[in-house]
């Protein structure tokens, strides 16, 4: 049963069939073939997924990334940014990640952190020497941290699974952030000093004090947002709401770049990537529902622990295991349908699930700037109109780099949980 | 029929849309408001949370024939986009029909639970649980009749030029023709 419904789905998505129908049909078709459920329980199973709480914050923080897009905050942390690294070498790749790391702390997704930054960074990077598969490839990959570090919708999604405090797995994401943003940092400075790339004095740069003062109500939101939900004056759905108010705001008083007319089209697109990700956490809860019916994550669980001895071994399975699934699965499909099978295991091995979060996510992200399906990857891509196949060589480079981060903070679980109570 | 088809085309997707962004918009407004109510007012909303759910629940349903009518249903593509237009064709009719059964079992399953829930109320509103289910077989008629209408308009226009388009029938009526849309993942 499990193999029928996974070859399914599998083979929908080889034939480019869009990731909600397979997902649907091939639970749809098991539940028929294999189970006897009447239908009902297939579209009940899809309010079931969607009706949460915390899935509130989605959209909220979808809406709120397009807003910040619009309303200007974007360019004035990209000008932040640059004018921390002036005069550095390699100063403005390393402003790409600065700013990529900024805006990870108020937008909750990593394709939207592409867009937003990207769109301004790439043709930046383009003019001072740096090629274009590079630019698109090191947006990808710094964009990854728009999911690492807070508000990040796959945490969201992962504590809605796991059970655990969304809270608790924000303050988790800070540590893995920082890291992964450190050391593209460090990467991308070291390579411009090797090849010799932009000399760092970039025109146009404005001094930091002046950067600091344009881009301040842009720093502030990081500041309301995450101090609000740590400071325990509101939860994260509702931080997500003070976030799109907050965003308007700024955008319509303080910058004057956002328009009154501007809101309808902005709302649209912040629907359709909505829509598009809750559809499919909807028939992906219908989907694990039907696993655990069948006792998947028990038989699976008992395999591995007969089968795999210790915590260290299960963590370097798992994180292989991930990296391959995440090179082919949609990310919220993937945490929807893998978080009950792995966390009672994990948990089983004297892993915090908290920690197991951030590894999840953080591998799940690398996912998302491998081919063949890398939503980020394709969004950088689209960004800096070069095709995957050209990014590849330098794309390398930085997915080794996080690797290495990954297993840092696979094995080091003091970088996700110094901070959580 | 050509005008027909163009004016069924244009109802359904503007009276959706204007359904769907509002009711999208209606969650920061609400979630914002059930902040003030219990900071500023210090009276906690008893009904906003289930209210806020339901728009989510209505909105996503909603824009669910949005995505169908904009080809912005995430996918792996890179199959598509390496065959030749023939074989486009047909792996477009196996979408457009895969997506039909998907949508029509969330319809006519939907309806049946509707059926069995109209008697549960929802906490919070006090109204029928039939009305949040609800979302699920009108989300579904709705992206039926888009897909169905885009059909009939693009039978009734598309040879109306003496050269052929240059997408297939059925790509065009999963609307891969369009320019390309943002991958709009997380």
């Amino acid at each position: 049963m499990t193999a029928f419904m996974l070859s399914f789905m599998v083979g929908g998505f080889a034939l480019g069939v869009p990731i909600v129908v397979s997902v649907g049909l091939a639970t749809l078709l098991t539940m028929i073939l294999f189970t006897g459920l009447p239908t009902q329980v297939f579209a009940q199973q899809l309010f079931v997924a969607l009706h949460k709480y915390p899935l509130v914050a989605v959209p909220l923080f979808i809406f709120a990334g397009a807003l910040m897009e619009t309303g200007g905050i974007s360019t004035r942390l990209v000008e932040f940014a640059k004018a921390v690294f002036r005069g550095v070498r390699g100063g403005l790749a390393a402003s790409c990640v600065l700013t990529c790391m900024i805006f990870a702390a108020v937008s909750g997704s990593s394709v939207a952190t592409t867009f937003a930054v990207g769109s301004i960074m790439i043709p930046a990077l383009v003019r001072n020497g740096y090629s274009r598969p590079f630019a698109s490839s090191l947006q990808a990959a710094a964009a990854e941290l728009g999911v690492i570090i807070p508000p990040s919708i796959p945490l969201i999604l992962y504590a809605v699974s796991a059970e655990v405090s969304i809270g608790d797995l924000f303050i988790a994401g800070i540590g893995p952030g920082i890291l992964i943003g450190a050391a593209l940092i460090v990467t991308v400075l070291v390579y411009s000093r090797i090849k010799g790339g932009d000399i760092g004095i970039a025109q146009n740069v404005q001094p930091l004090a002046m950067a600091t003062q344009r881009a301040f109500f842009s720093l502030l939101m990081p500041v309301v947002v995450l101090g609000g939900i740590y400071g325990g004056i509101f939860t994260p759905t509702e931080a997500a709401a003070v976030a799109v108010v907050y965003a308007a705001l700024v955008g319509f008083f303080i910058h004057g770049d956002l328009k009154l007319a501007d809101i309808i089209p902005v709302a649209r697109r912040s629907l359709i990537s909505t829509a598009n990700i809750l559809m499919i956490i909807a028939v992906a809860g219908a989907f694990s529902y039907l696993i655990s019916r069948a006792g998947v994550p028990a038989s699976l669980g008992r395999w591995i622990s007969e089968n795999i001895s210790g915590a260290t071994v299960f963590l370097l399975t798992v994180n292989l295991a991930l990296f391959i699934l995440g090179m082919f699965l949609e990310t919220s499909a993937s945490i929807i349908i893998l978080t009950p099978i792995l966390v009672p295991v994990a948990v089983h091995y004297g892993i915090d699930p908290i920690h197991f979060g951030l590894i999840m996510v953080v591998n799940l992200a690398l996912g998302m700037i491998t081919p063949p399906f890398g939503v980020n990857l394709f969004a950088a891509c689209d960004v800096g109109k070069v095709s995957i196949e050209q990014v590849m060589p330098s794309l390398l480079m930085f997915v080794l780099v996080v690797v290495a981060c990954l297993m840092l903070i696979t094995f080091i679980p003091q970088i996700s949980l110094f901070a959580v109570g | 029929m050509k005008f027909t088809a163009y004016w069924a085309d244009r109802c359904i997707a503007r009276t959706t849309e204007t359904a769907a962004i509002a009711l999208f918009l209606l969650i920061p407004i609400l979630t914002a408001y059930q902040v003030v109510a219990r900071f500023v007012l210090q009276q906690p909303s008893p009904w906003s949370e289930a209210a806020i759910q339901m728009s989510m629940i209505w909105s996503t349903l909603l824009g669910f024939s949005i995505l169908f009518r904009q080809g912005a249903l995430l996918s792996m593509d890179f199959i598509e986009k390496r065959v030749p237009n023939r074989f486009l064709n047909v792996l477009s009719f196996v979408h457009f029909v895969a997506a039909l059964g998907l949508l029509l079992v969330m319809l006519f399953a939907g309806l049946k639970l509707i059926g069995i829930v109209k008697a549960q109320r929802l906490a919070g509103l006090g109204i029928s649980m039939a009305y949040a289910y609800g979302a699920i077989p009108v989300g579904a008629v709705v992206s039926i009749l888009t897909i169905i209408s885009r059909a009939a308009l693009l039978l009734a226009t598309r040879y109306e030029n003496s050269h052929p388009p240059e997408v297939p029938l059925w790509a065009d009526i999963m609307a891969k023709g369009n320019p390309a849309p943002r991958q709009e993942g997380v």
